[in-house]
Order: C-alpha cells, then structure tokens, then sequence
C-alpha cells in the first residue's frame, strides 16, 4: 500500500462517522448524506496531496463536502416539506420517555434556521472550535459566537414549550 | 463576568474552559453550567444518527476503484507532445543519422567493388549455408524488382533483400564448382553506385560488375574463379518484365 492510500485509509477511520452524521442532518437524507461522504472522501483521494498538515484535514474535509453540498443545491433545490416535521408531534403520545425525547430534540435541530444549525452541528458533531468554524464558515467569530447562543437557546425554548404543551396535554 | 454575559458565552460554548473555572467560584453559575452541559449530551445524542455499517468499506473501495482508473487515466491526460517524446527523439535521432549519412557517402566517390566486398565480409557466415532456396523464392523475391531467372549455375543456398549503396537489392549465394559465389543484382535505377573498375579484388575475392539496362549484376567469389563465365551464365538466364 502506497504512502497516500495509507493516509486516506486513516482519514475515512478518523472522520467518516462525524462526517456522515453532518452530512445527514445538513441535507436530512440518510442518501444524500451517503453520497455526499463518499464524493467528499473520493475529492479527497484525488486531491490529498494538497493537504499538507493532517492537522487541517478536519476543516479540509468539511470545506469539500460543504461545497459538493451546495454543488447539490445548484443541480437541483430539493425541498423538503415540512409536512413531516409539522405533523409528527402532535400525533404522539404526550409521554416523554427517553426515545421521545430524542425524537422531539431531532425534530427541533431539524427546525432550525441553516445558519443556526450549521455552527451547531460543527462544534457539537464534528467538535470544531470557534475559529475553526469561522474559517470554514468564513465568518468573523463573534459572528459564529451568536449564533451558537442563539441556535441553543431557540432549541432551549422550543424544547420547553414542548415539555408544558405535553404536561398541559396530560393533565 | 456578570450572569447575562456568563449565560451568553455558555450558551455558545458549554465546554468553554474560563467558564468551568469561573463556575469552581460560583454555585449559581455552577448550576448553570451544569445545565447546559446536560443540555449539550442532549443534543450529541439526538445528533449522533447511525451510521451506515458499509460506508467505510465503500469510501476505501472507491478509493482502489479510483486509483485504478487514475493510473489509466493520467496516460490520457499526457500532452500529446510528452506521449510521443521517446518515440520523436528517437525518429530525430534516425533523421539525423541519415542526413548524416547522405551527406557524407553520397559525395564521396562510389565505389561498387570495395563495397560489394565489404557486403560479402559482413555477411561471411552466409557463405556457409548449405540449405537450398529454391528458384522460385528467389523469383519471388527478384519479382520485386521487376527480374526473373531461368535458372542458376549451382545450388541456391541465400536469397534476401539487402541494401547495396543505397539501393534495394538481391543478394544470392549459390554454390559453383568454384565454391560460394555471391551475386548482388542491383537495379539501375540509381547511378551513385557506379563508380569505379568493373573488375576488383583483395587477396581473398575478386569480383565483376556486369552494367546491365535493368539492373547489374555484381559477382564476388574466391581469387581464381573465372568470373566471366559465370557472368555469362547468369546474365543468359536473367529477364526482366
């Protein structure tokens, strides 16, 4: 095995899951997620001797899977109703068990604004920093900074309304 | 660090180091702290989907697939002047080597003797063949060149093409009673090689050219062989189309 495979073998052992798992919820298609992990890692190969520093390639890889996302939206806007966002909920049980709970925090991240979900997703699922968001968002910090604030607090509150609808429901 | 500003940053940042430590001094912002982190696991657990089982299989195959197809590929995409660099430089190098050598043998006196000796010394050990080319392969052969024999005074043993001067000829052995003789026959089409004595030799061969209308025909055989006879004989049994 060549020097080169070696590398890349060990870049889709490190990232592919974390990869994967921002891909799905910034297209919500486990499909489209697929594809977008295995175009973003084929780029990669074709391109890894760009990479200098193993210690940029978290950004590297974010960087080319953000754009063959939006290369996607250039072919062709799919859109996702909001049917099945706006429907589920309601027809639920009211209990709260843990799985439930999971559901309704998806359904919730799902709801927010791109530009609120995206930062998120990068720190919490992929684990970058704040500057390392804000050069792969190409936004100042502070920028990146309220939007973090903000997209937990939207959920924060969506979440709680959604725990006393369901206390009101059950009483 | 006030609570509003404390509430933003965590907001932003659960996992901010300033913050924890702050929060060491502070039950309050500890509480708060605390929170937000229990918050966080509950947003890593509904972020972290399954992953599909096959997927790191897949990137690594795509991987070999690709690299398969890019060694083919990168052959293509040579500049169609860096696909042909060996092949061009060896062509020039051909070119050049005949330019070279026109230019310098096509000037310099022809002589058709001392080169038909040389021919016979370069290709000495066909002398010692004894295998029989039958007349008509070498009629095949001399067909090419427009001439055909009745017959030859011996036994055919070397028939080829060879270059005489320049010029595409035959070049027969066959074996008289006199030993291997050879016999060039040379059509006239060129006259660069016709220079020098009819009659040659060197303390092994003797030759003769007999100027033909069609063609010469030059014999070489062993000191003491009577050249002219064989001539005789082989010019009688010679017709060209």
């Amino acid at each position: 095995m060549t020097q080169k495979q070696k590398r890349y073998e060990s870049l889709v052992q490190v990232y592919h899951t974390e990869l994967y798992r921002f891909a799905y919820w910034l297209c919500q298609d486990p499909t489209i997620a697929e594809d977008l992990v295995q175009e973003t890692f084929l780029r990669a190969w074709r391109s890894l001797d760009a990479l200098q520093d193993e210690k940029a390639a978290k950004s590297w890889l974010l960087t080319i899977l953000r754009r063959e996302n939006a290369r996607r939206f250039e072919r062709k806007q799919f859109d996702y109703a909001d049917v099945e966002n706006d429907t589920l909920v309601d027809t639920k049980s009211t209990a709260l068990d843990d799985e439930m709970e999971q559901t309704v925090v998806q359904r919730q991240i799902s709801r927010l604004a791109p530009e609120y979900r995206e930062p998120l997703l990068l720190q919490v699922v992929m684990g970058c920093s704040g500057d390392e968001i804000a050069d792969i968002l190409e936004l100042n910090k502070n920028t990146v900074m309220t939007r973090l604030y903000r997209a937990r607090n939207q959920l924060k509150e969506a979440l709680t309304n959604v725990n006393e609808s369901a206390k009101g429901a059950s009483n | 660090m006030d609570d509003l500003e404390f509430r933003r940053r965590l907001f932003a940042d659960p996992s901010d180091e300033q913050l924890i430590d702050e929060a060491e001094q502070d039950p309050a912002k500890k509480r708060l702290l605390d929170e937000a982190q229990d918050f966080d696991a509950l947003l890593g657990n509904a972020l972290n989907v399954p992953v599909p089982d096959d997927l790191q299989a897949k990137l690594l195959k795509n991987m070999e697939s690709e690299s398969d197809t890019q060694s083919s590929e990168n052959v293509v995409q040579l500049s169609w002047y860096k696909r042909f660099t060996v092949p061009i430089a060896s062509a020039a190098s051909v070119a050049l080597a005949v330019m070279v050598y026109f230019s310098t043998v096509v000037p310099t006196p022809l002589y058709a003797g001392e080169h038909a000796l040389e021919h016979v010394y370069y290709e000495e050990s066909a002398l010692k063949l004894s295998k029989e080319v039958t007349l008509q392969v070498v009629n095949e052969k001399l067909a090419m060149l427009g001439g055909k024999l009745e017959s030859l005074p011996g036994k055919v043993t070397y028939a080829t093409f060879c270059n005489f001067k320049g010029q595409r000829s035959l070049h027969l052995i066959f074996q008289s009673d006199h030993g291997p003789m050879t016999v060039f026959i040379v059509p006239s089409e060129s006259n660069d090689y016709r220079q020098g004595d009819t009659q040659f030799n060197d303390d092994r061969y003797s030759g003769s050219i007999n100027k033909g209308a069609n063609a010469d025909t030059i014999l070489v055989a062993k000191l003491g062989a009577p050249l002219d006879k064989y001539q005789g004989e082989v010019n009688d049994s010679l017709r060209w189309l």
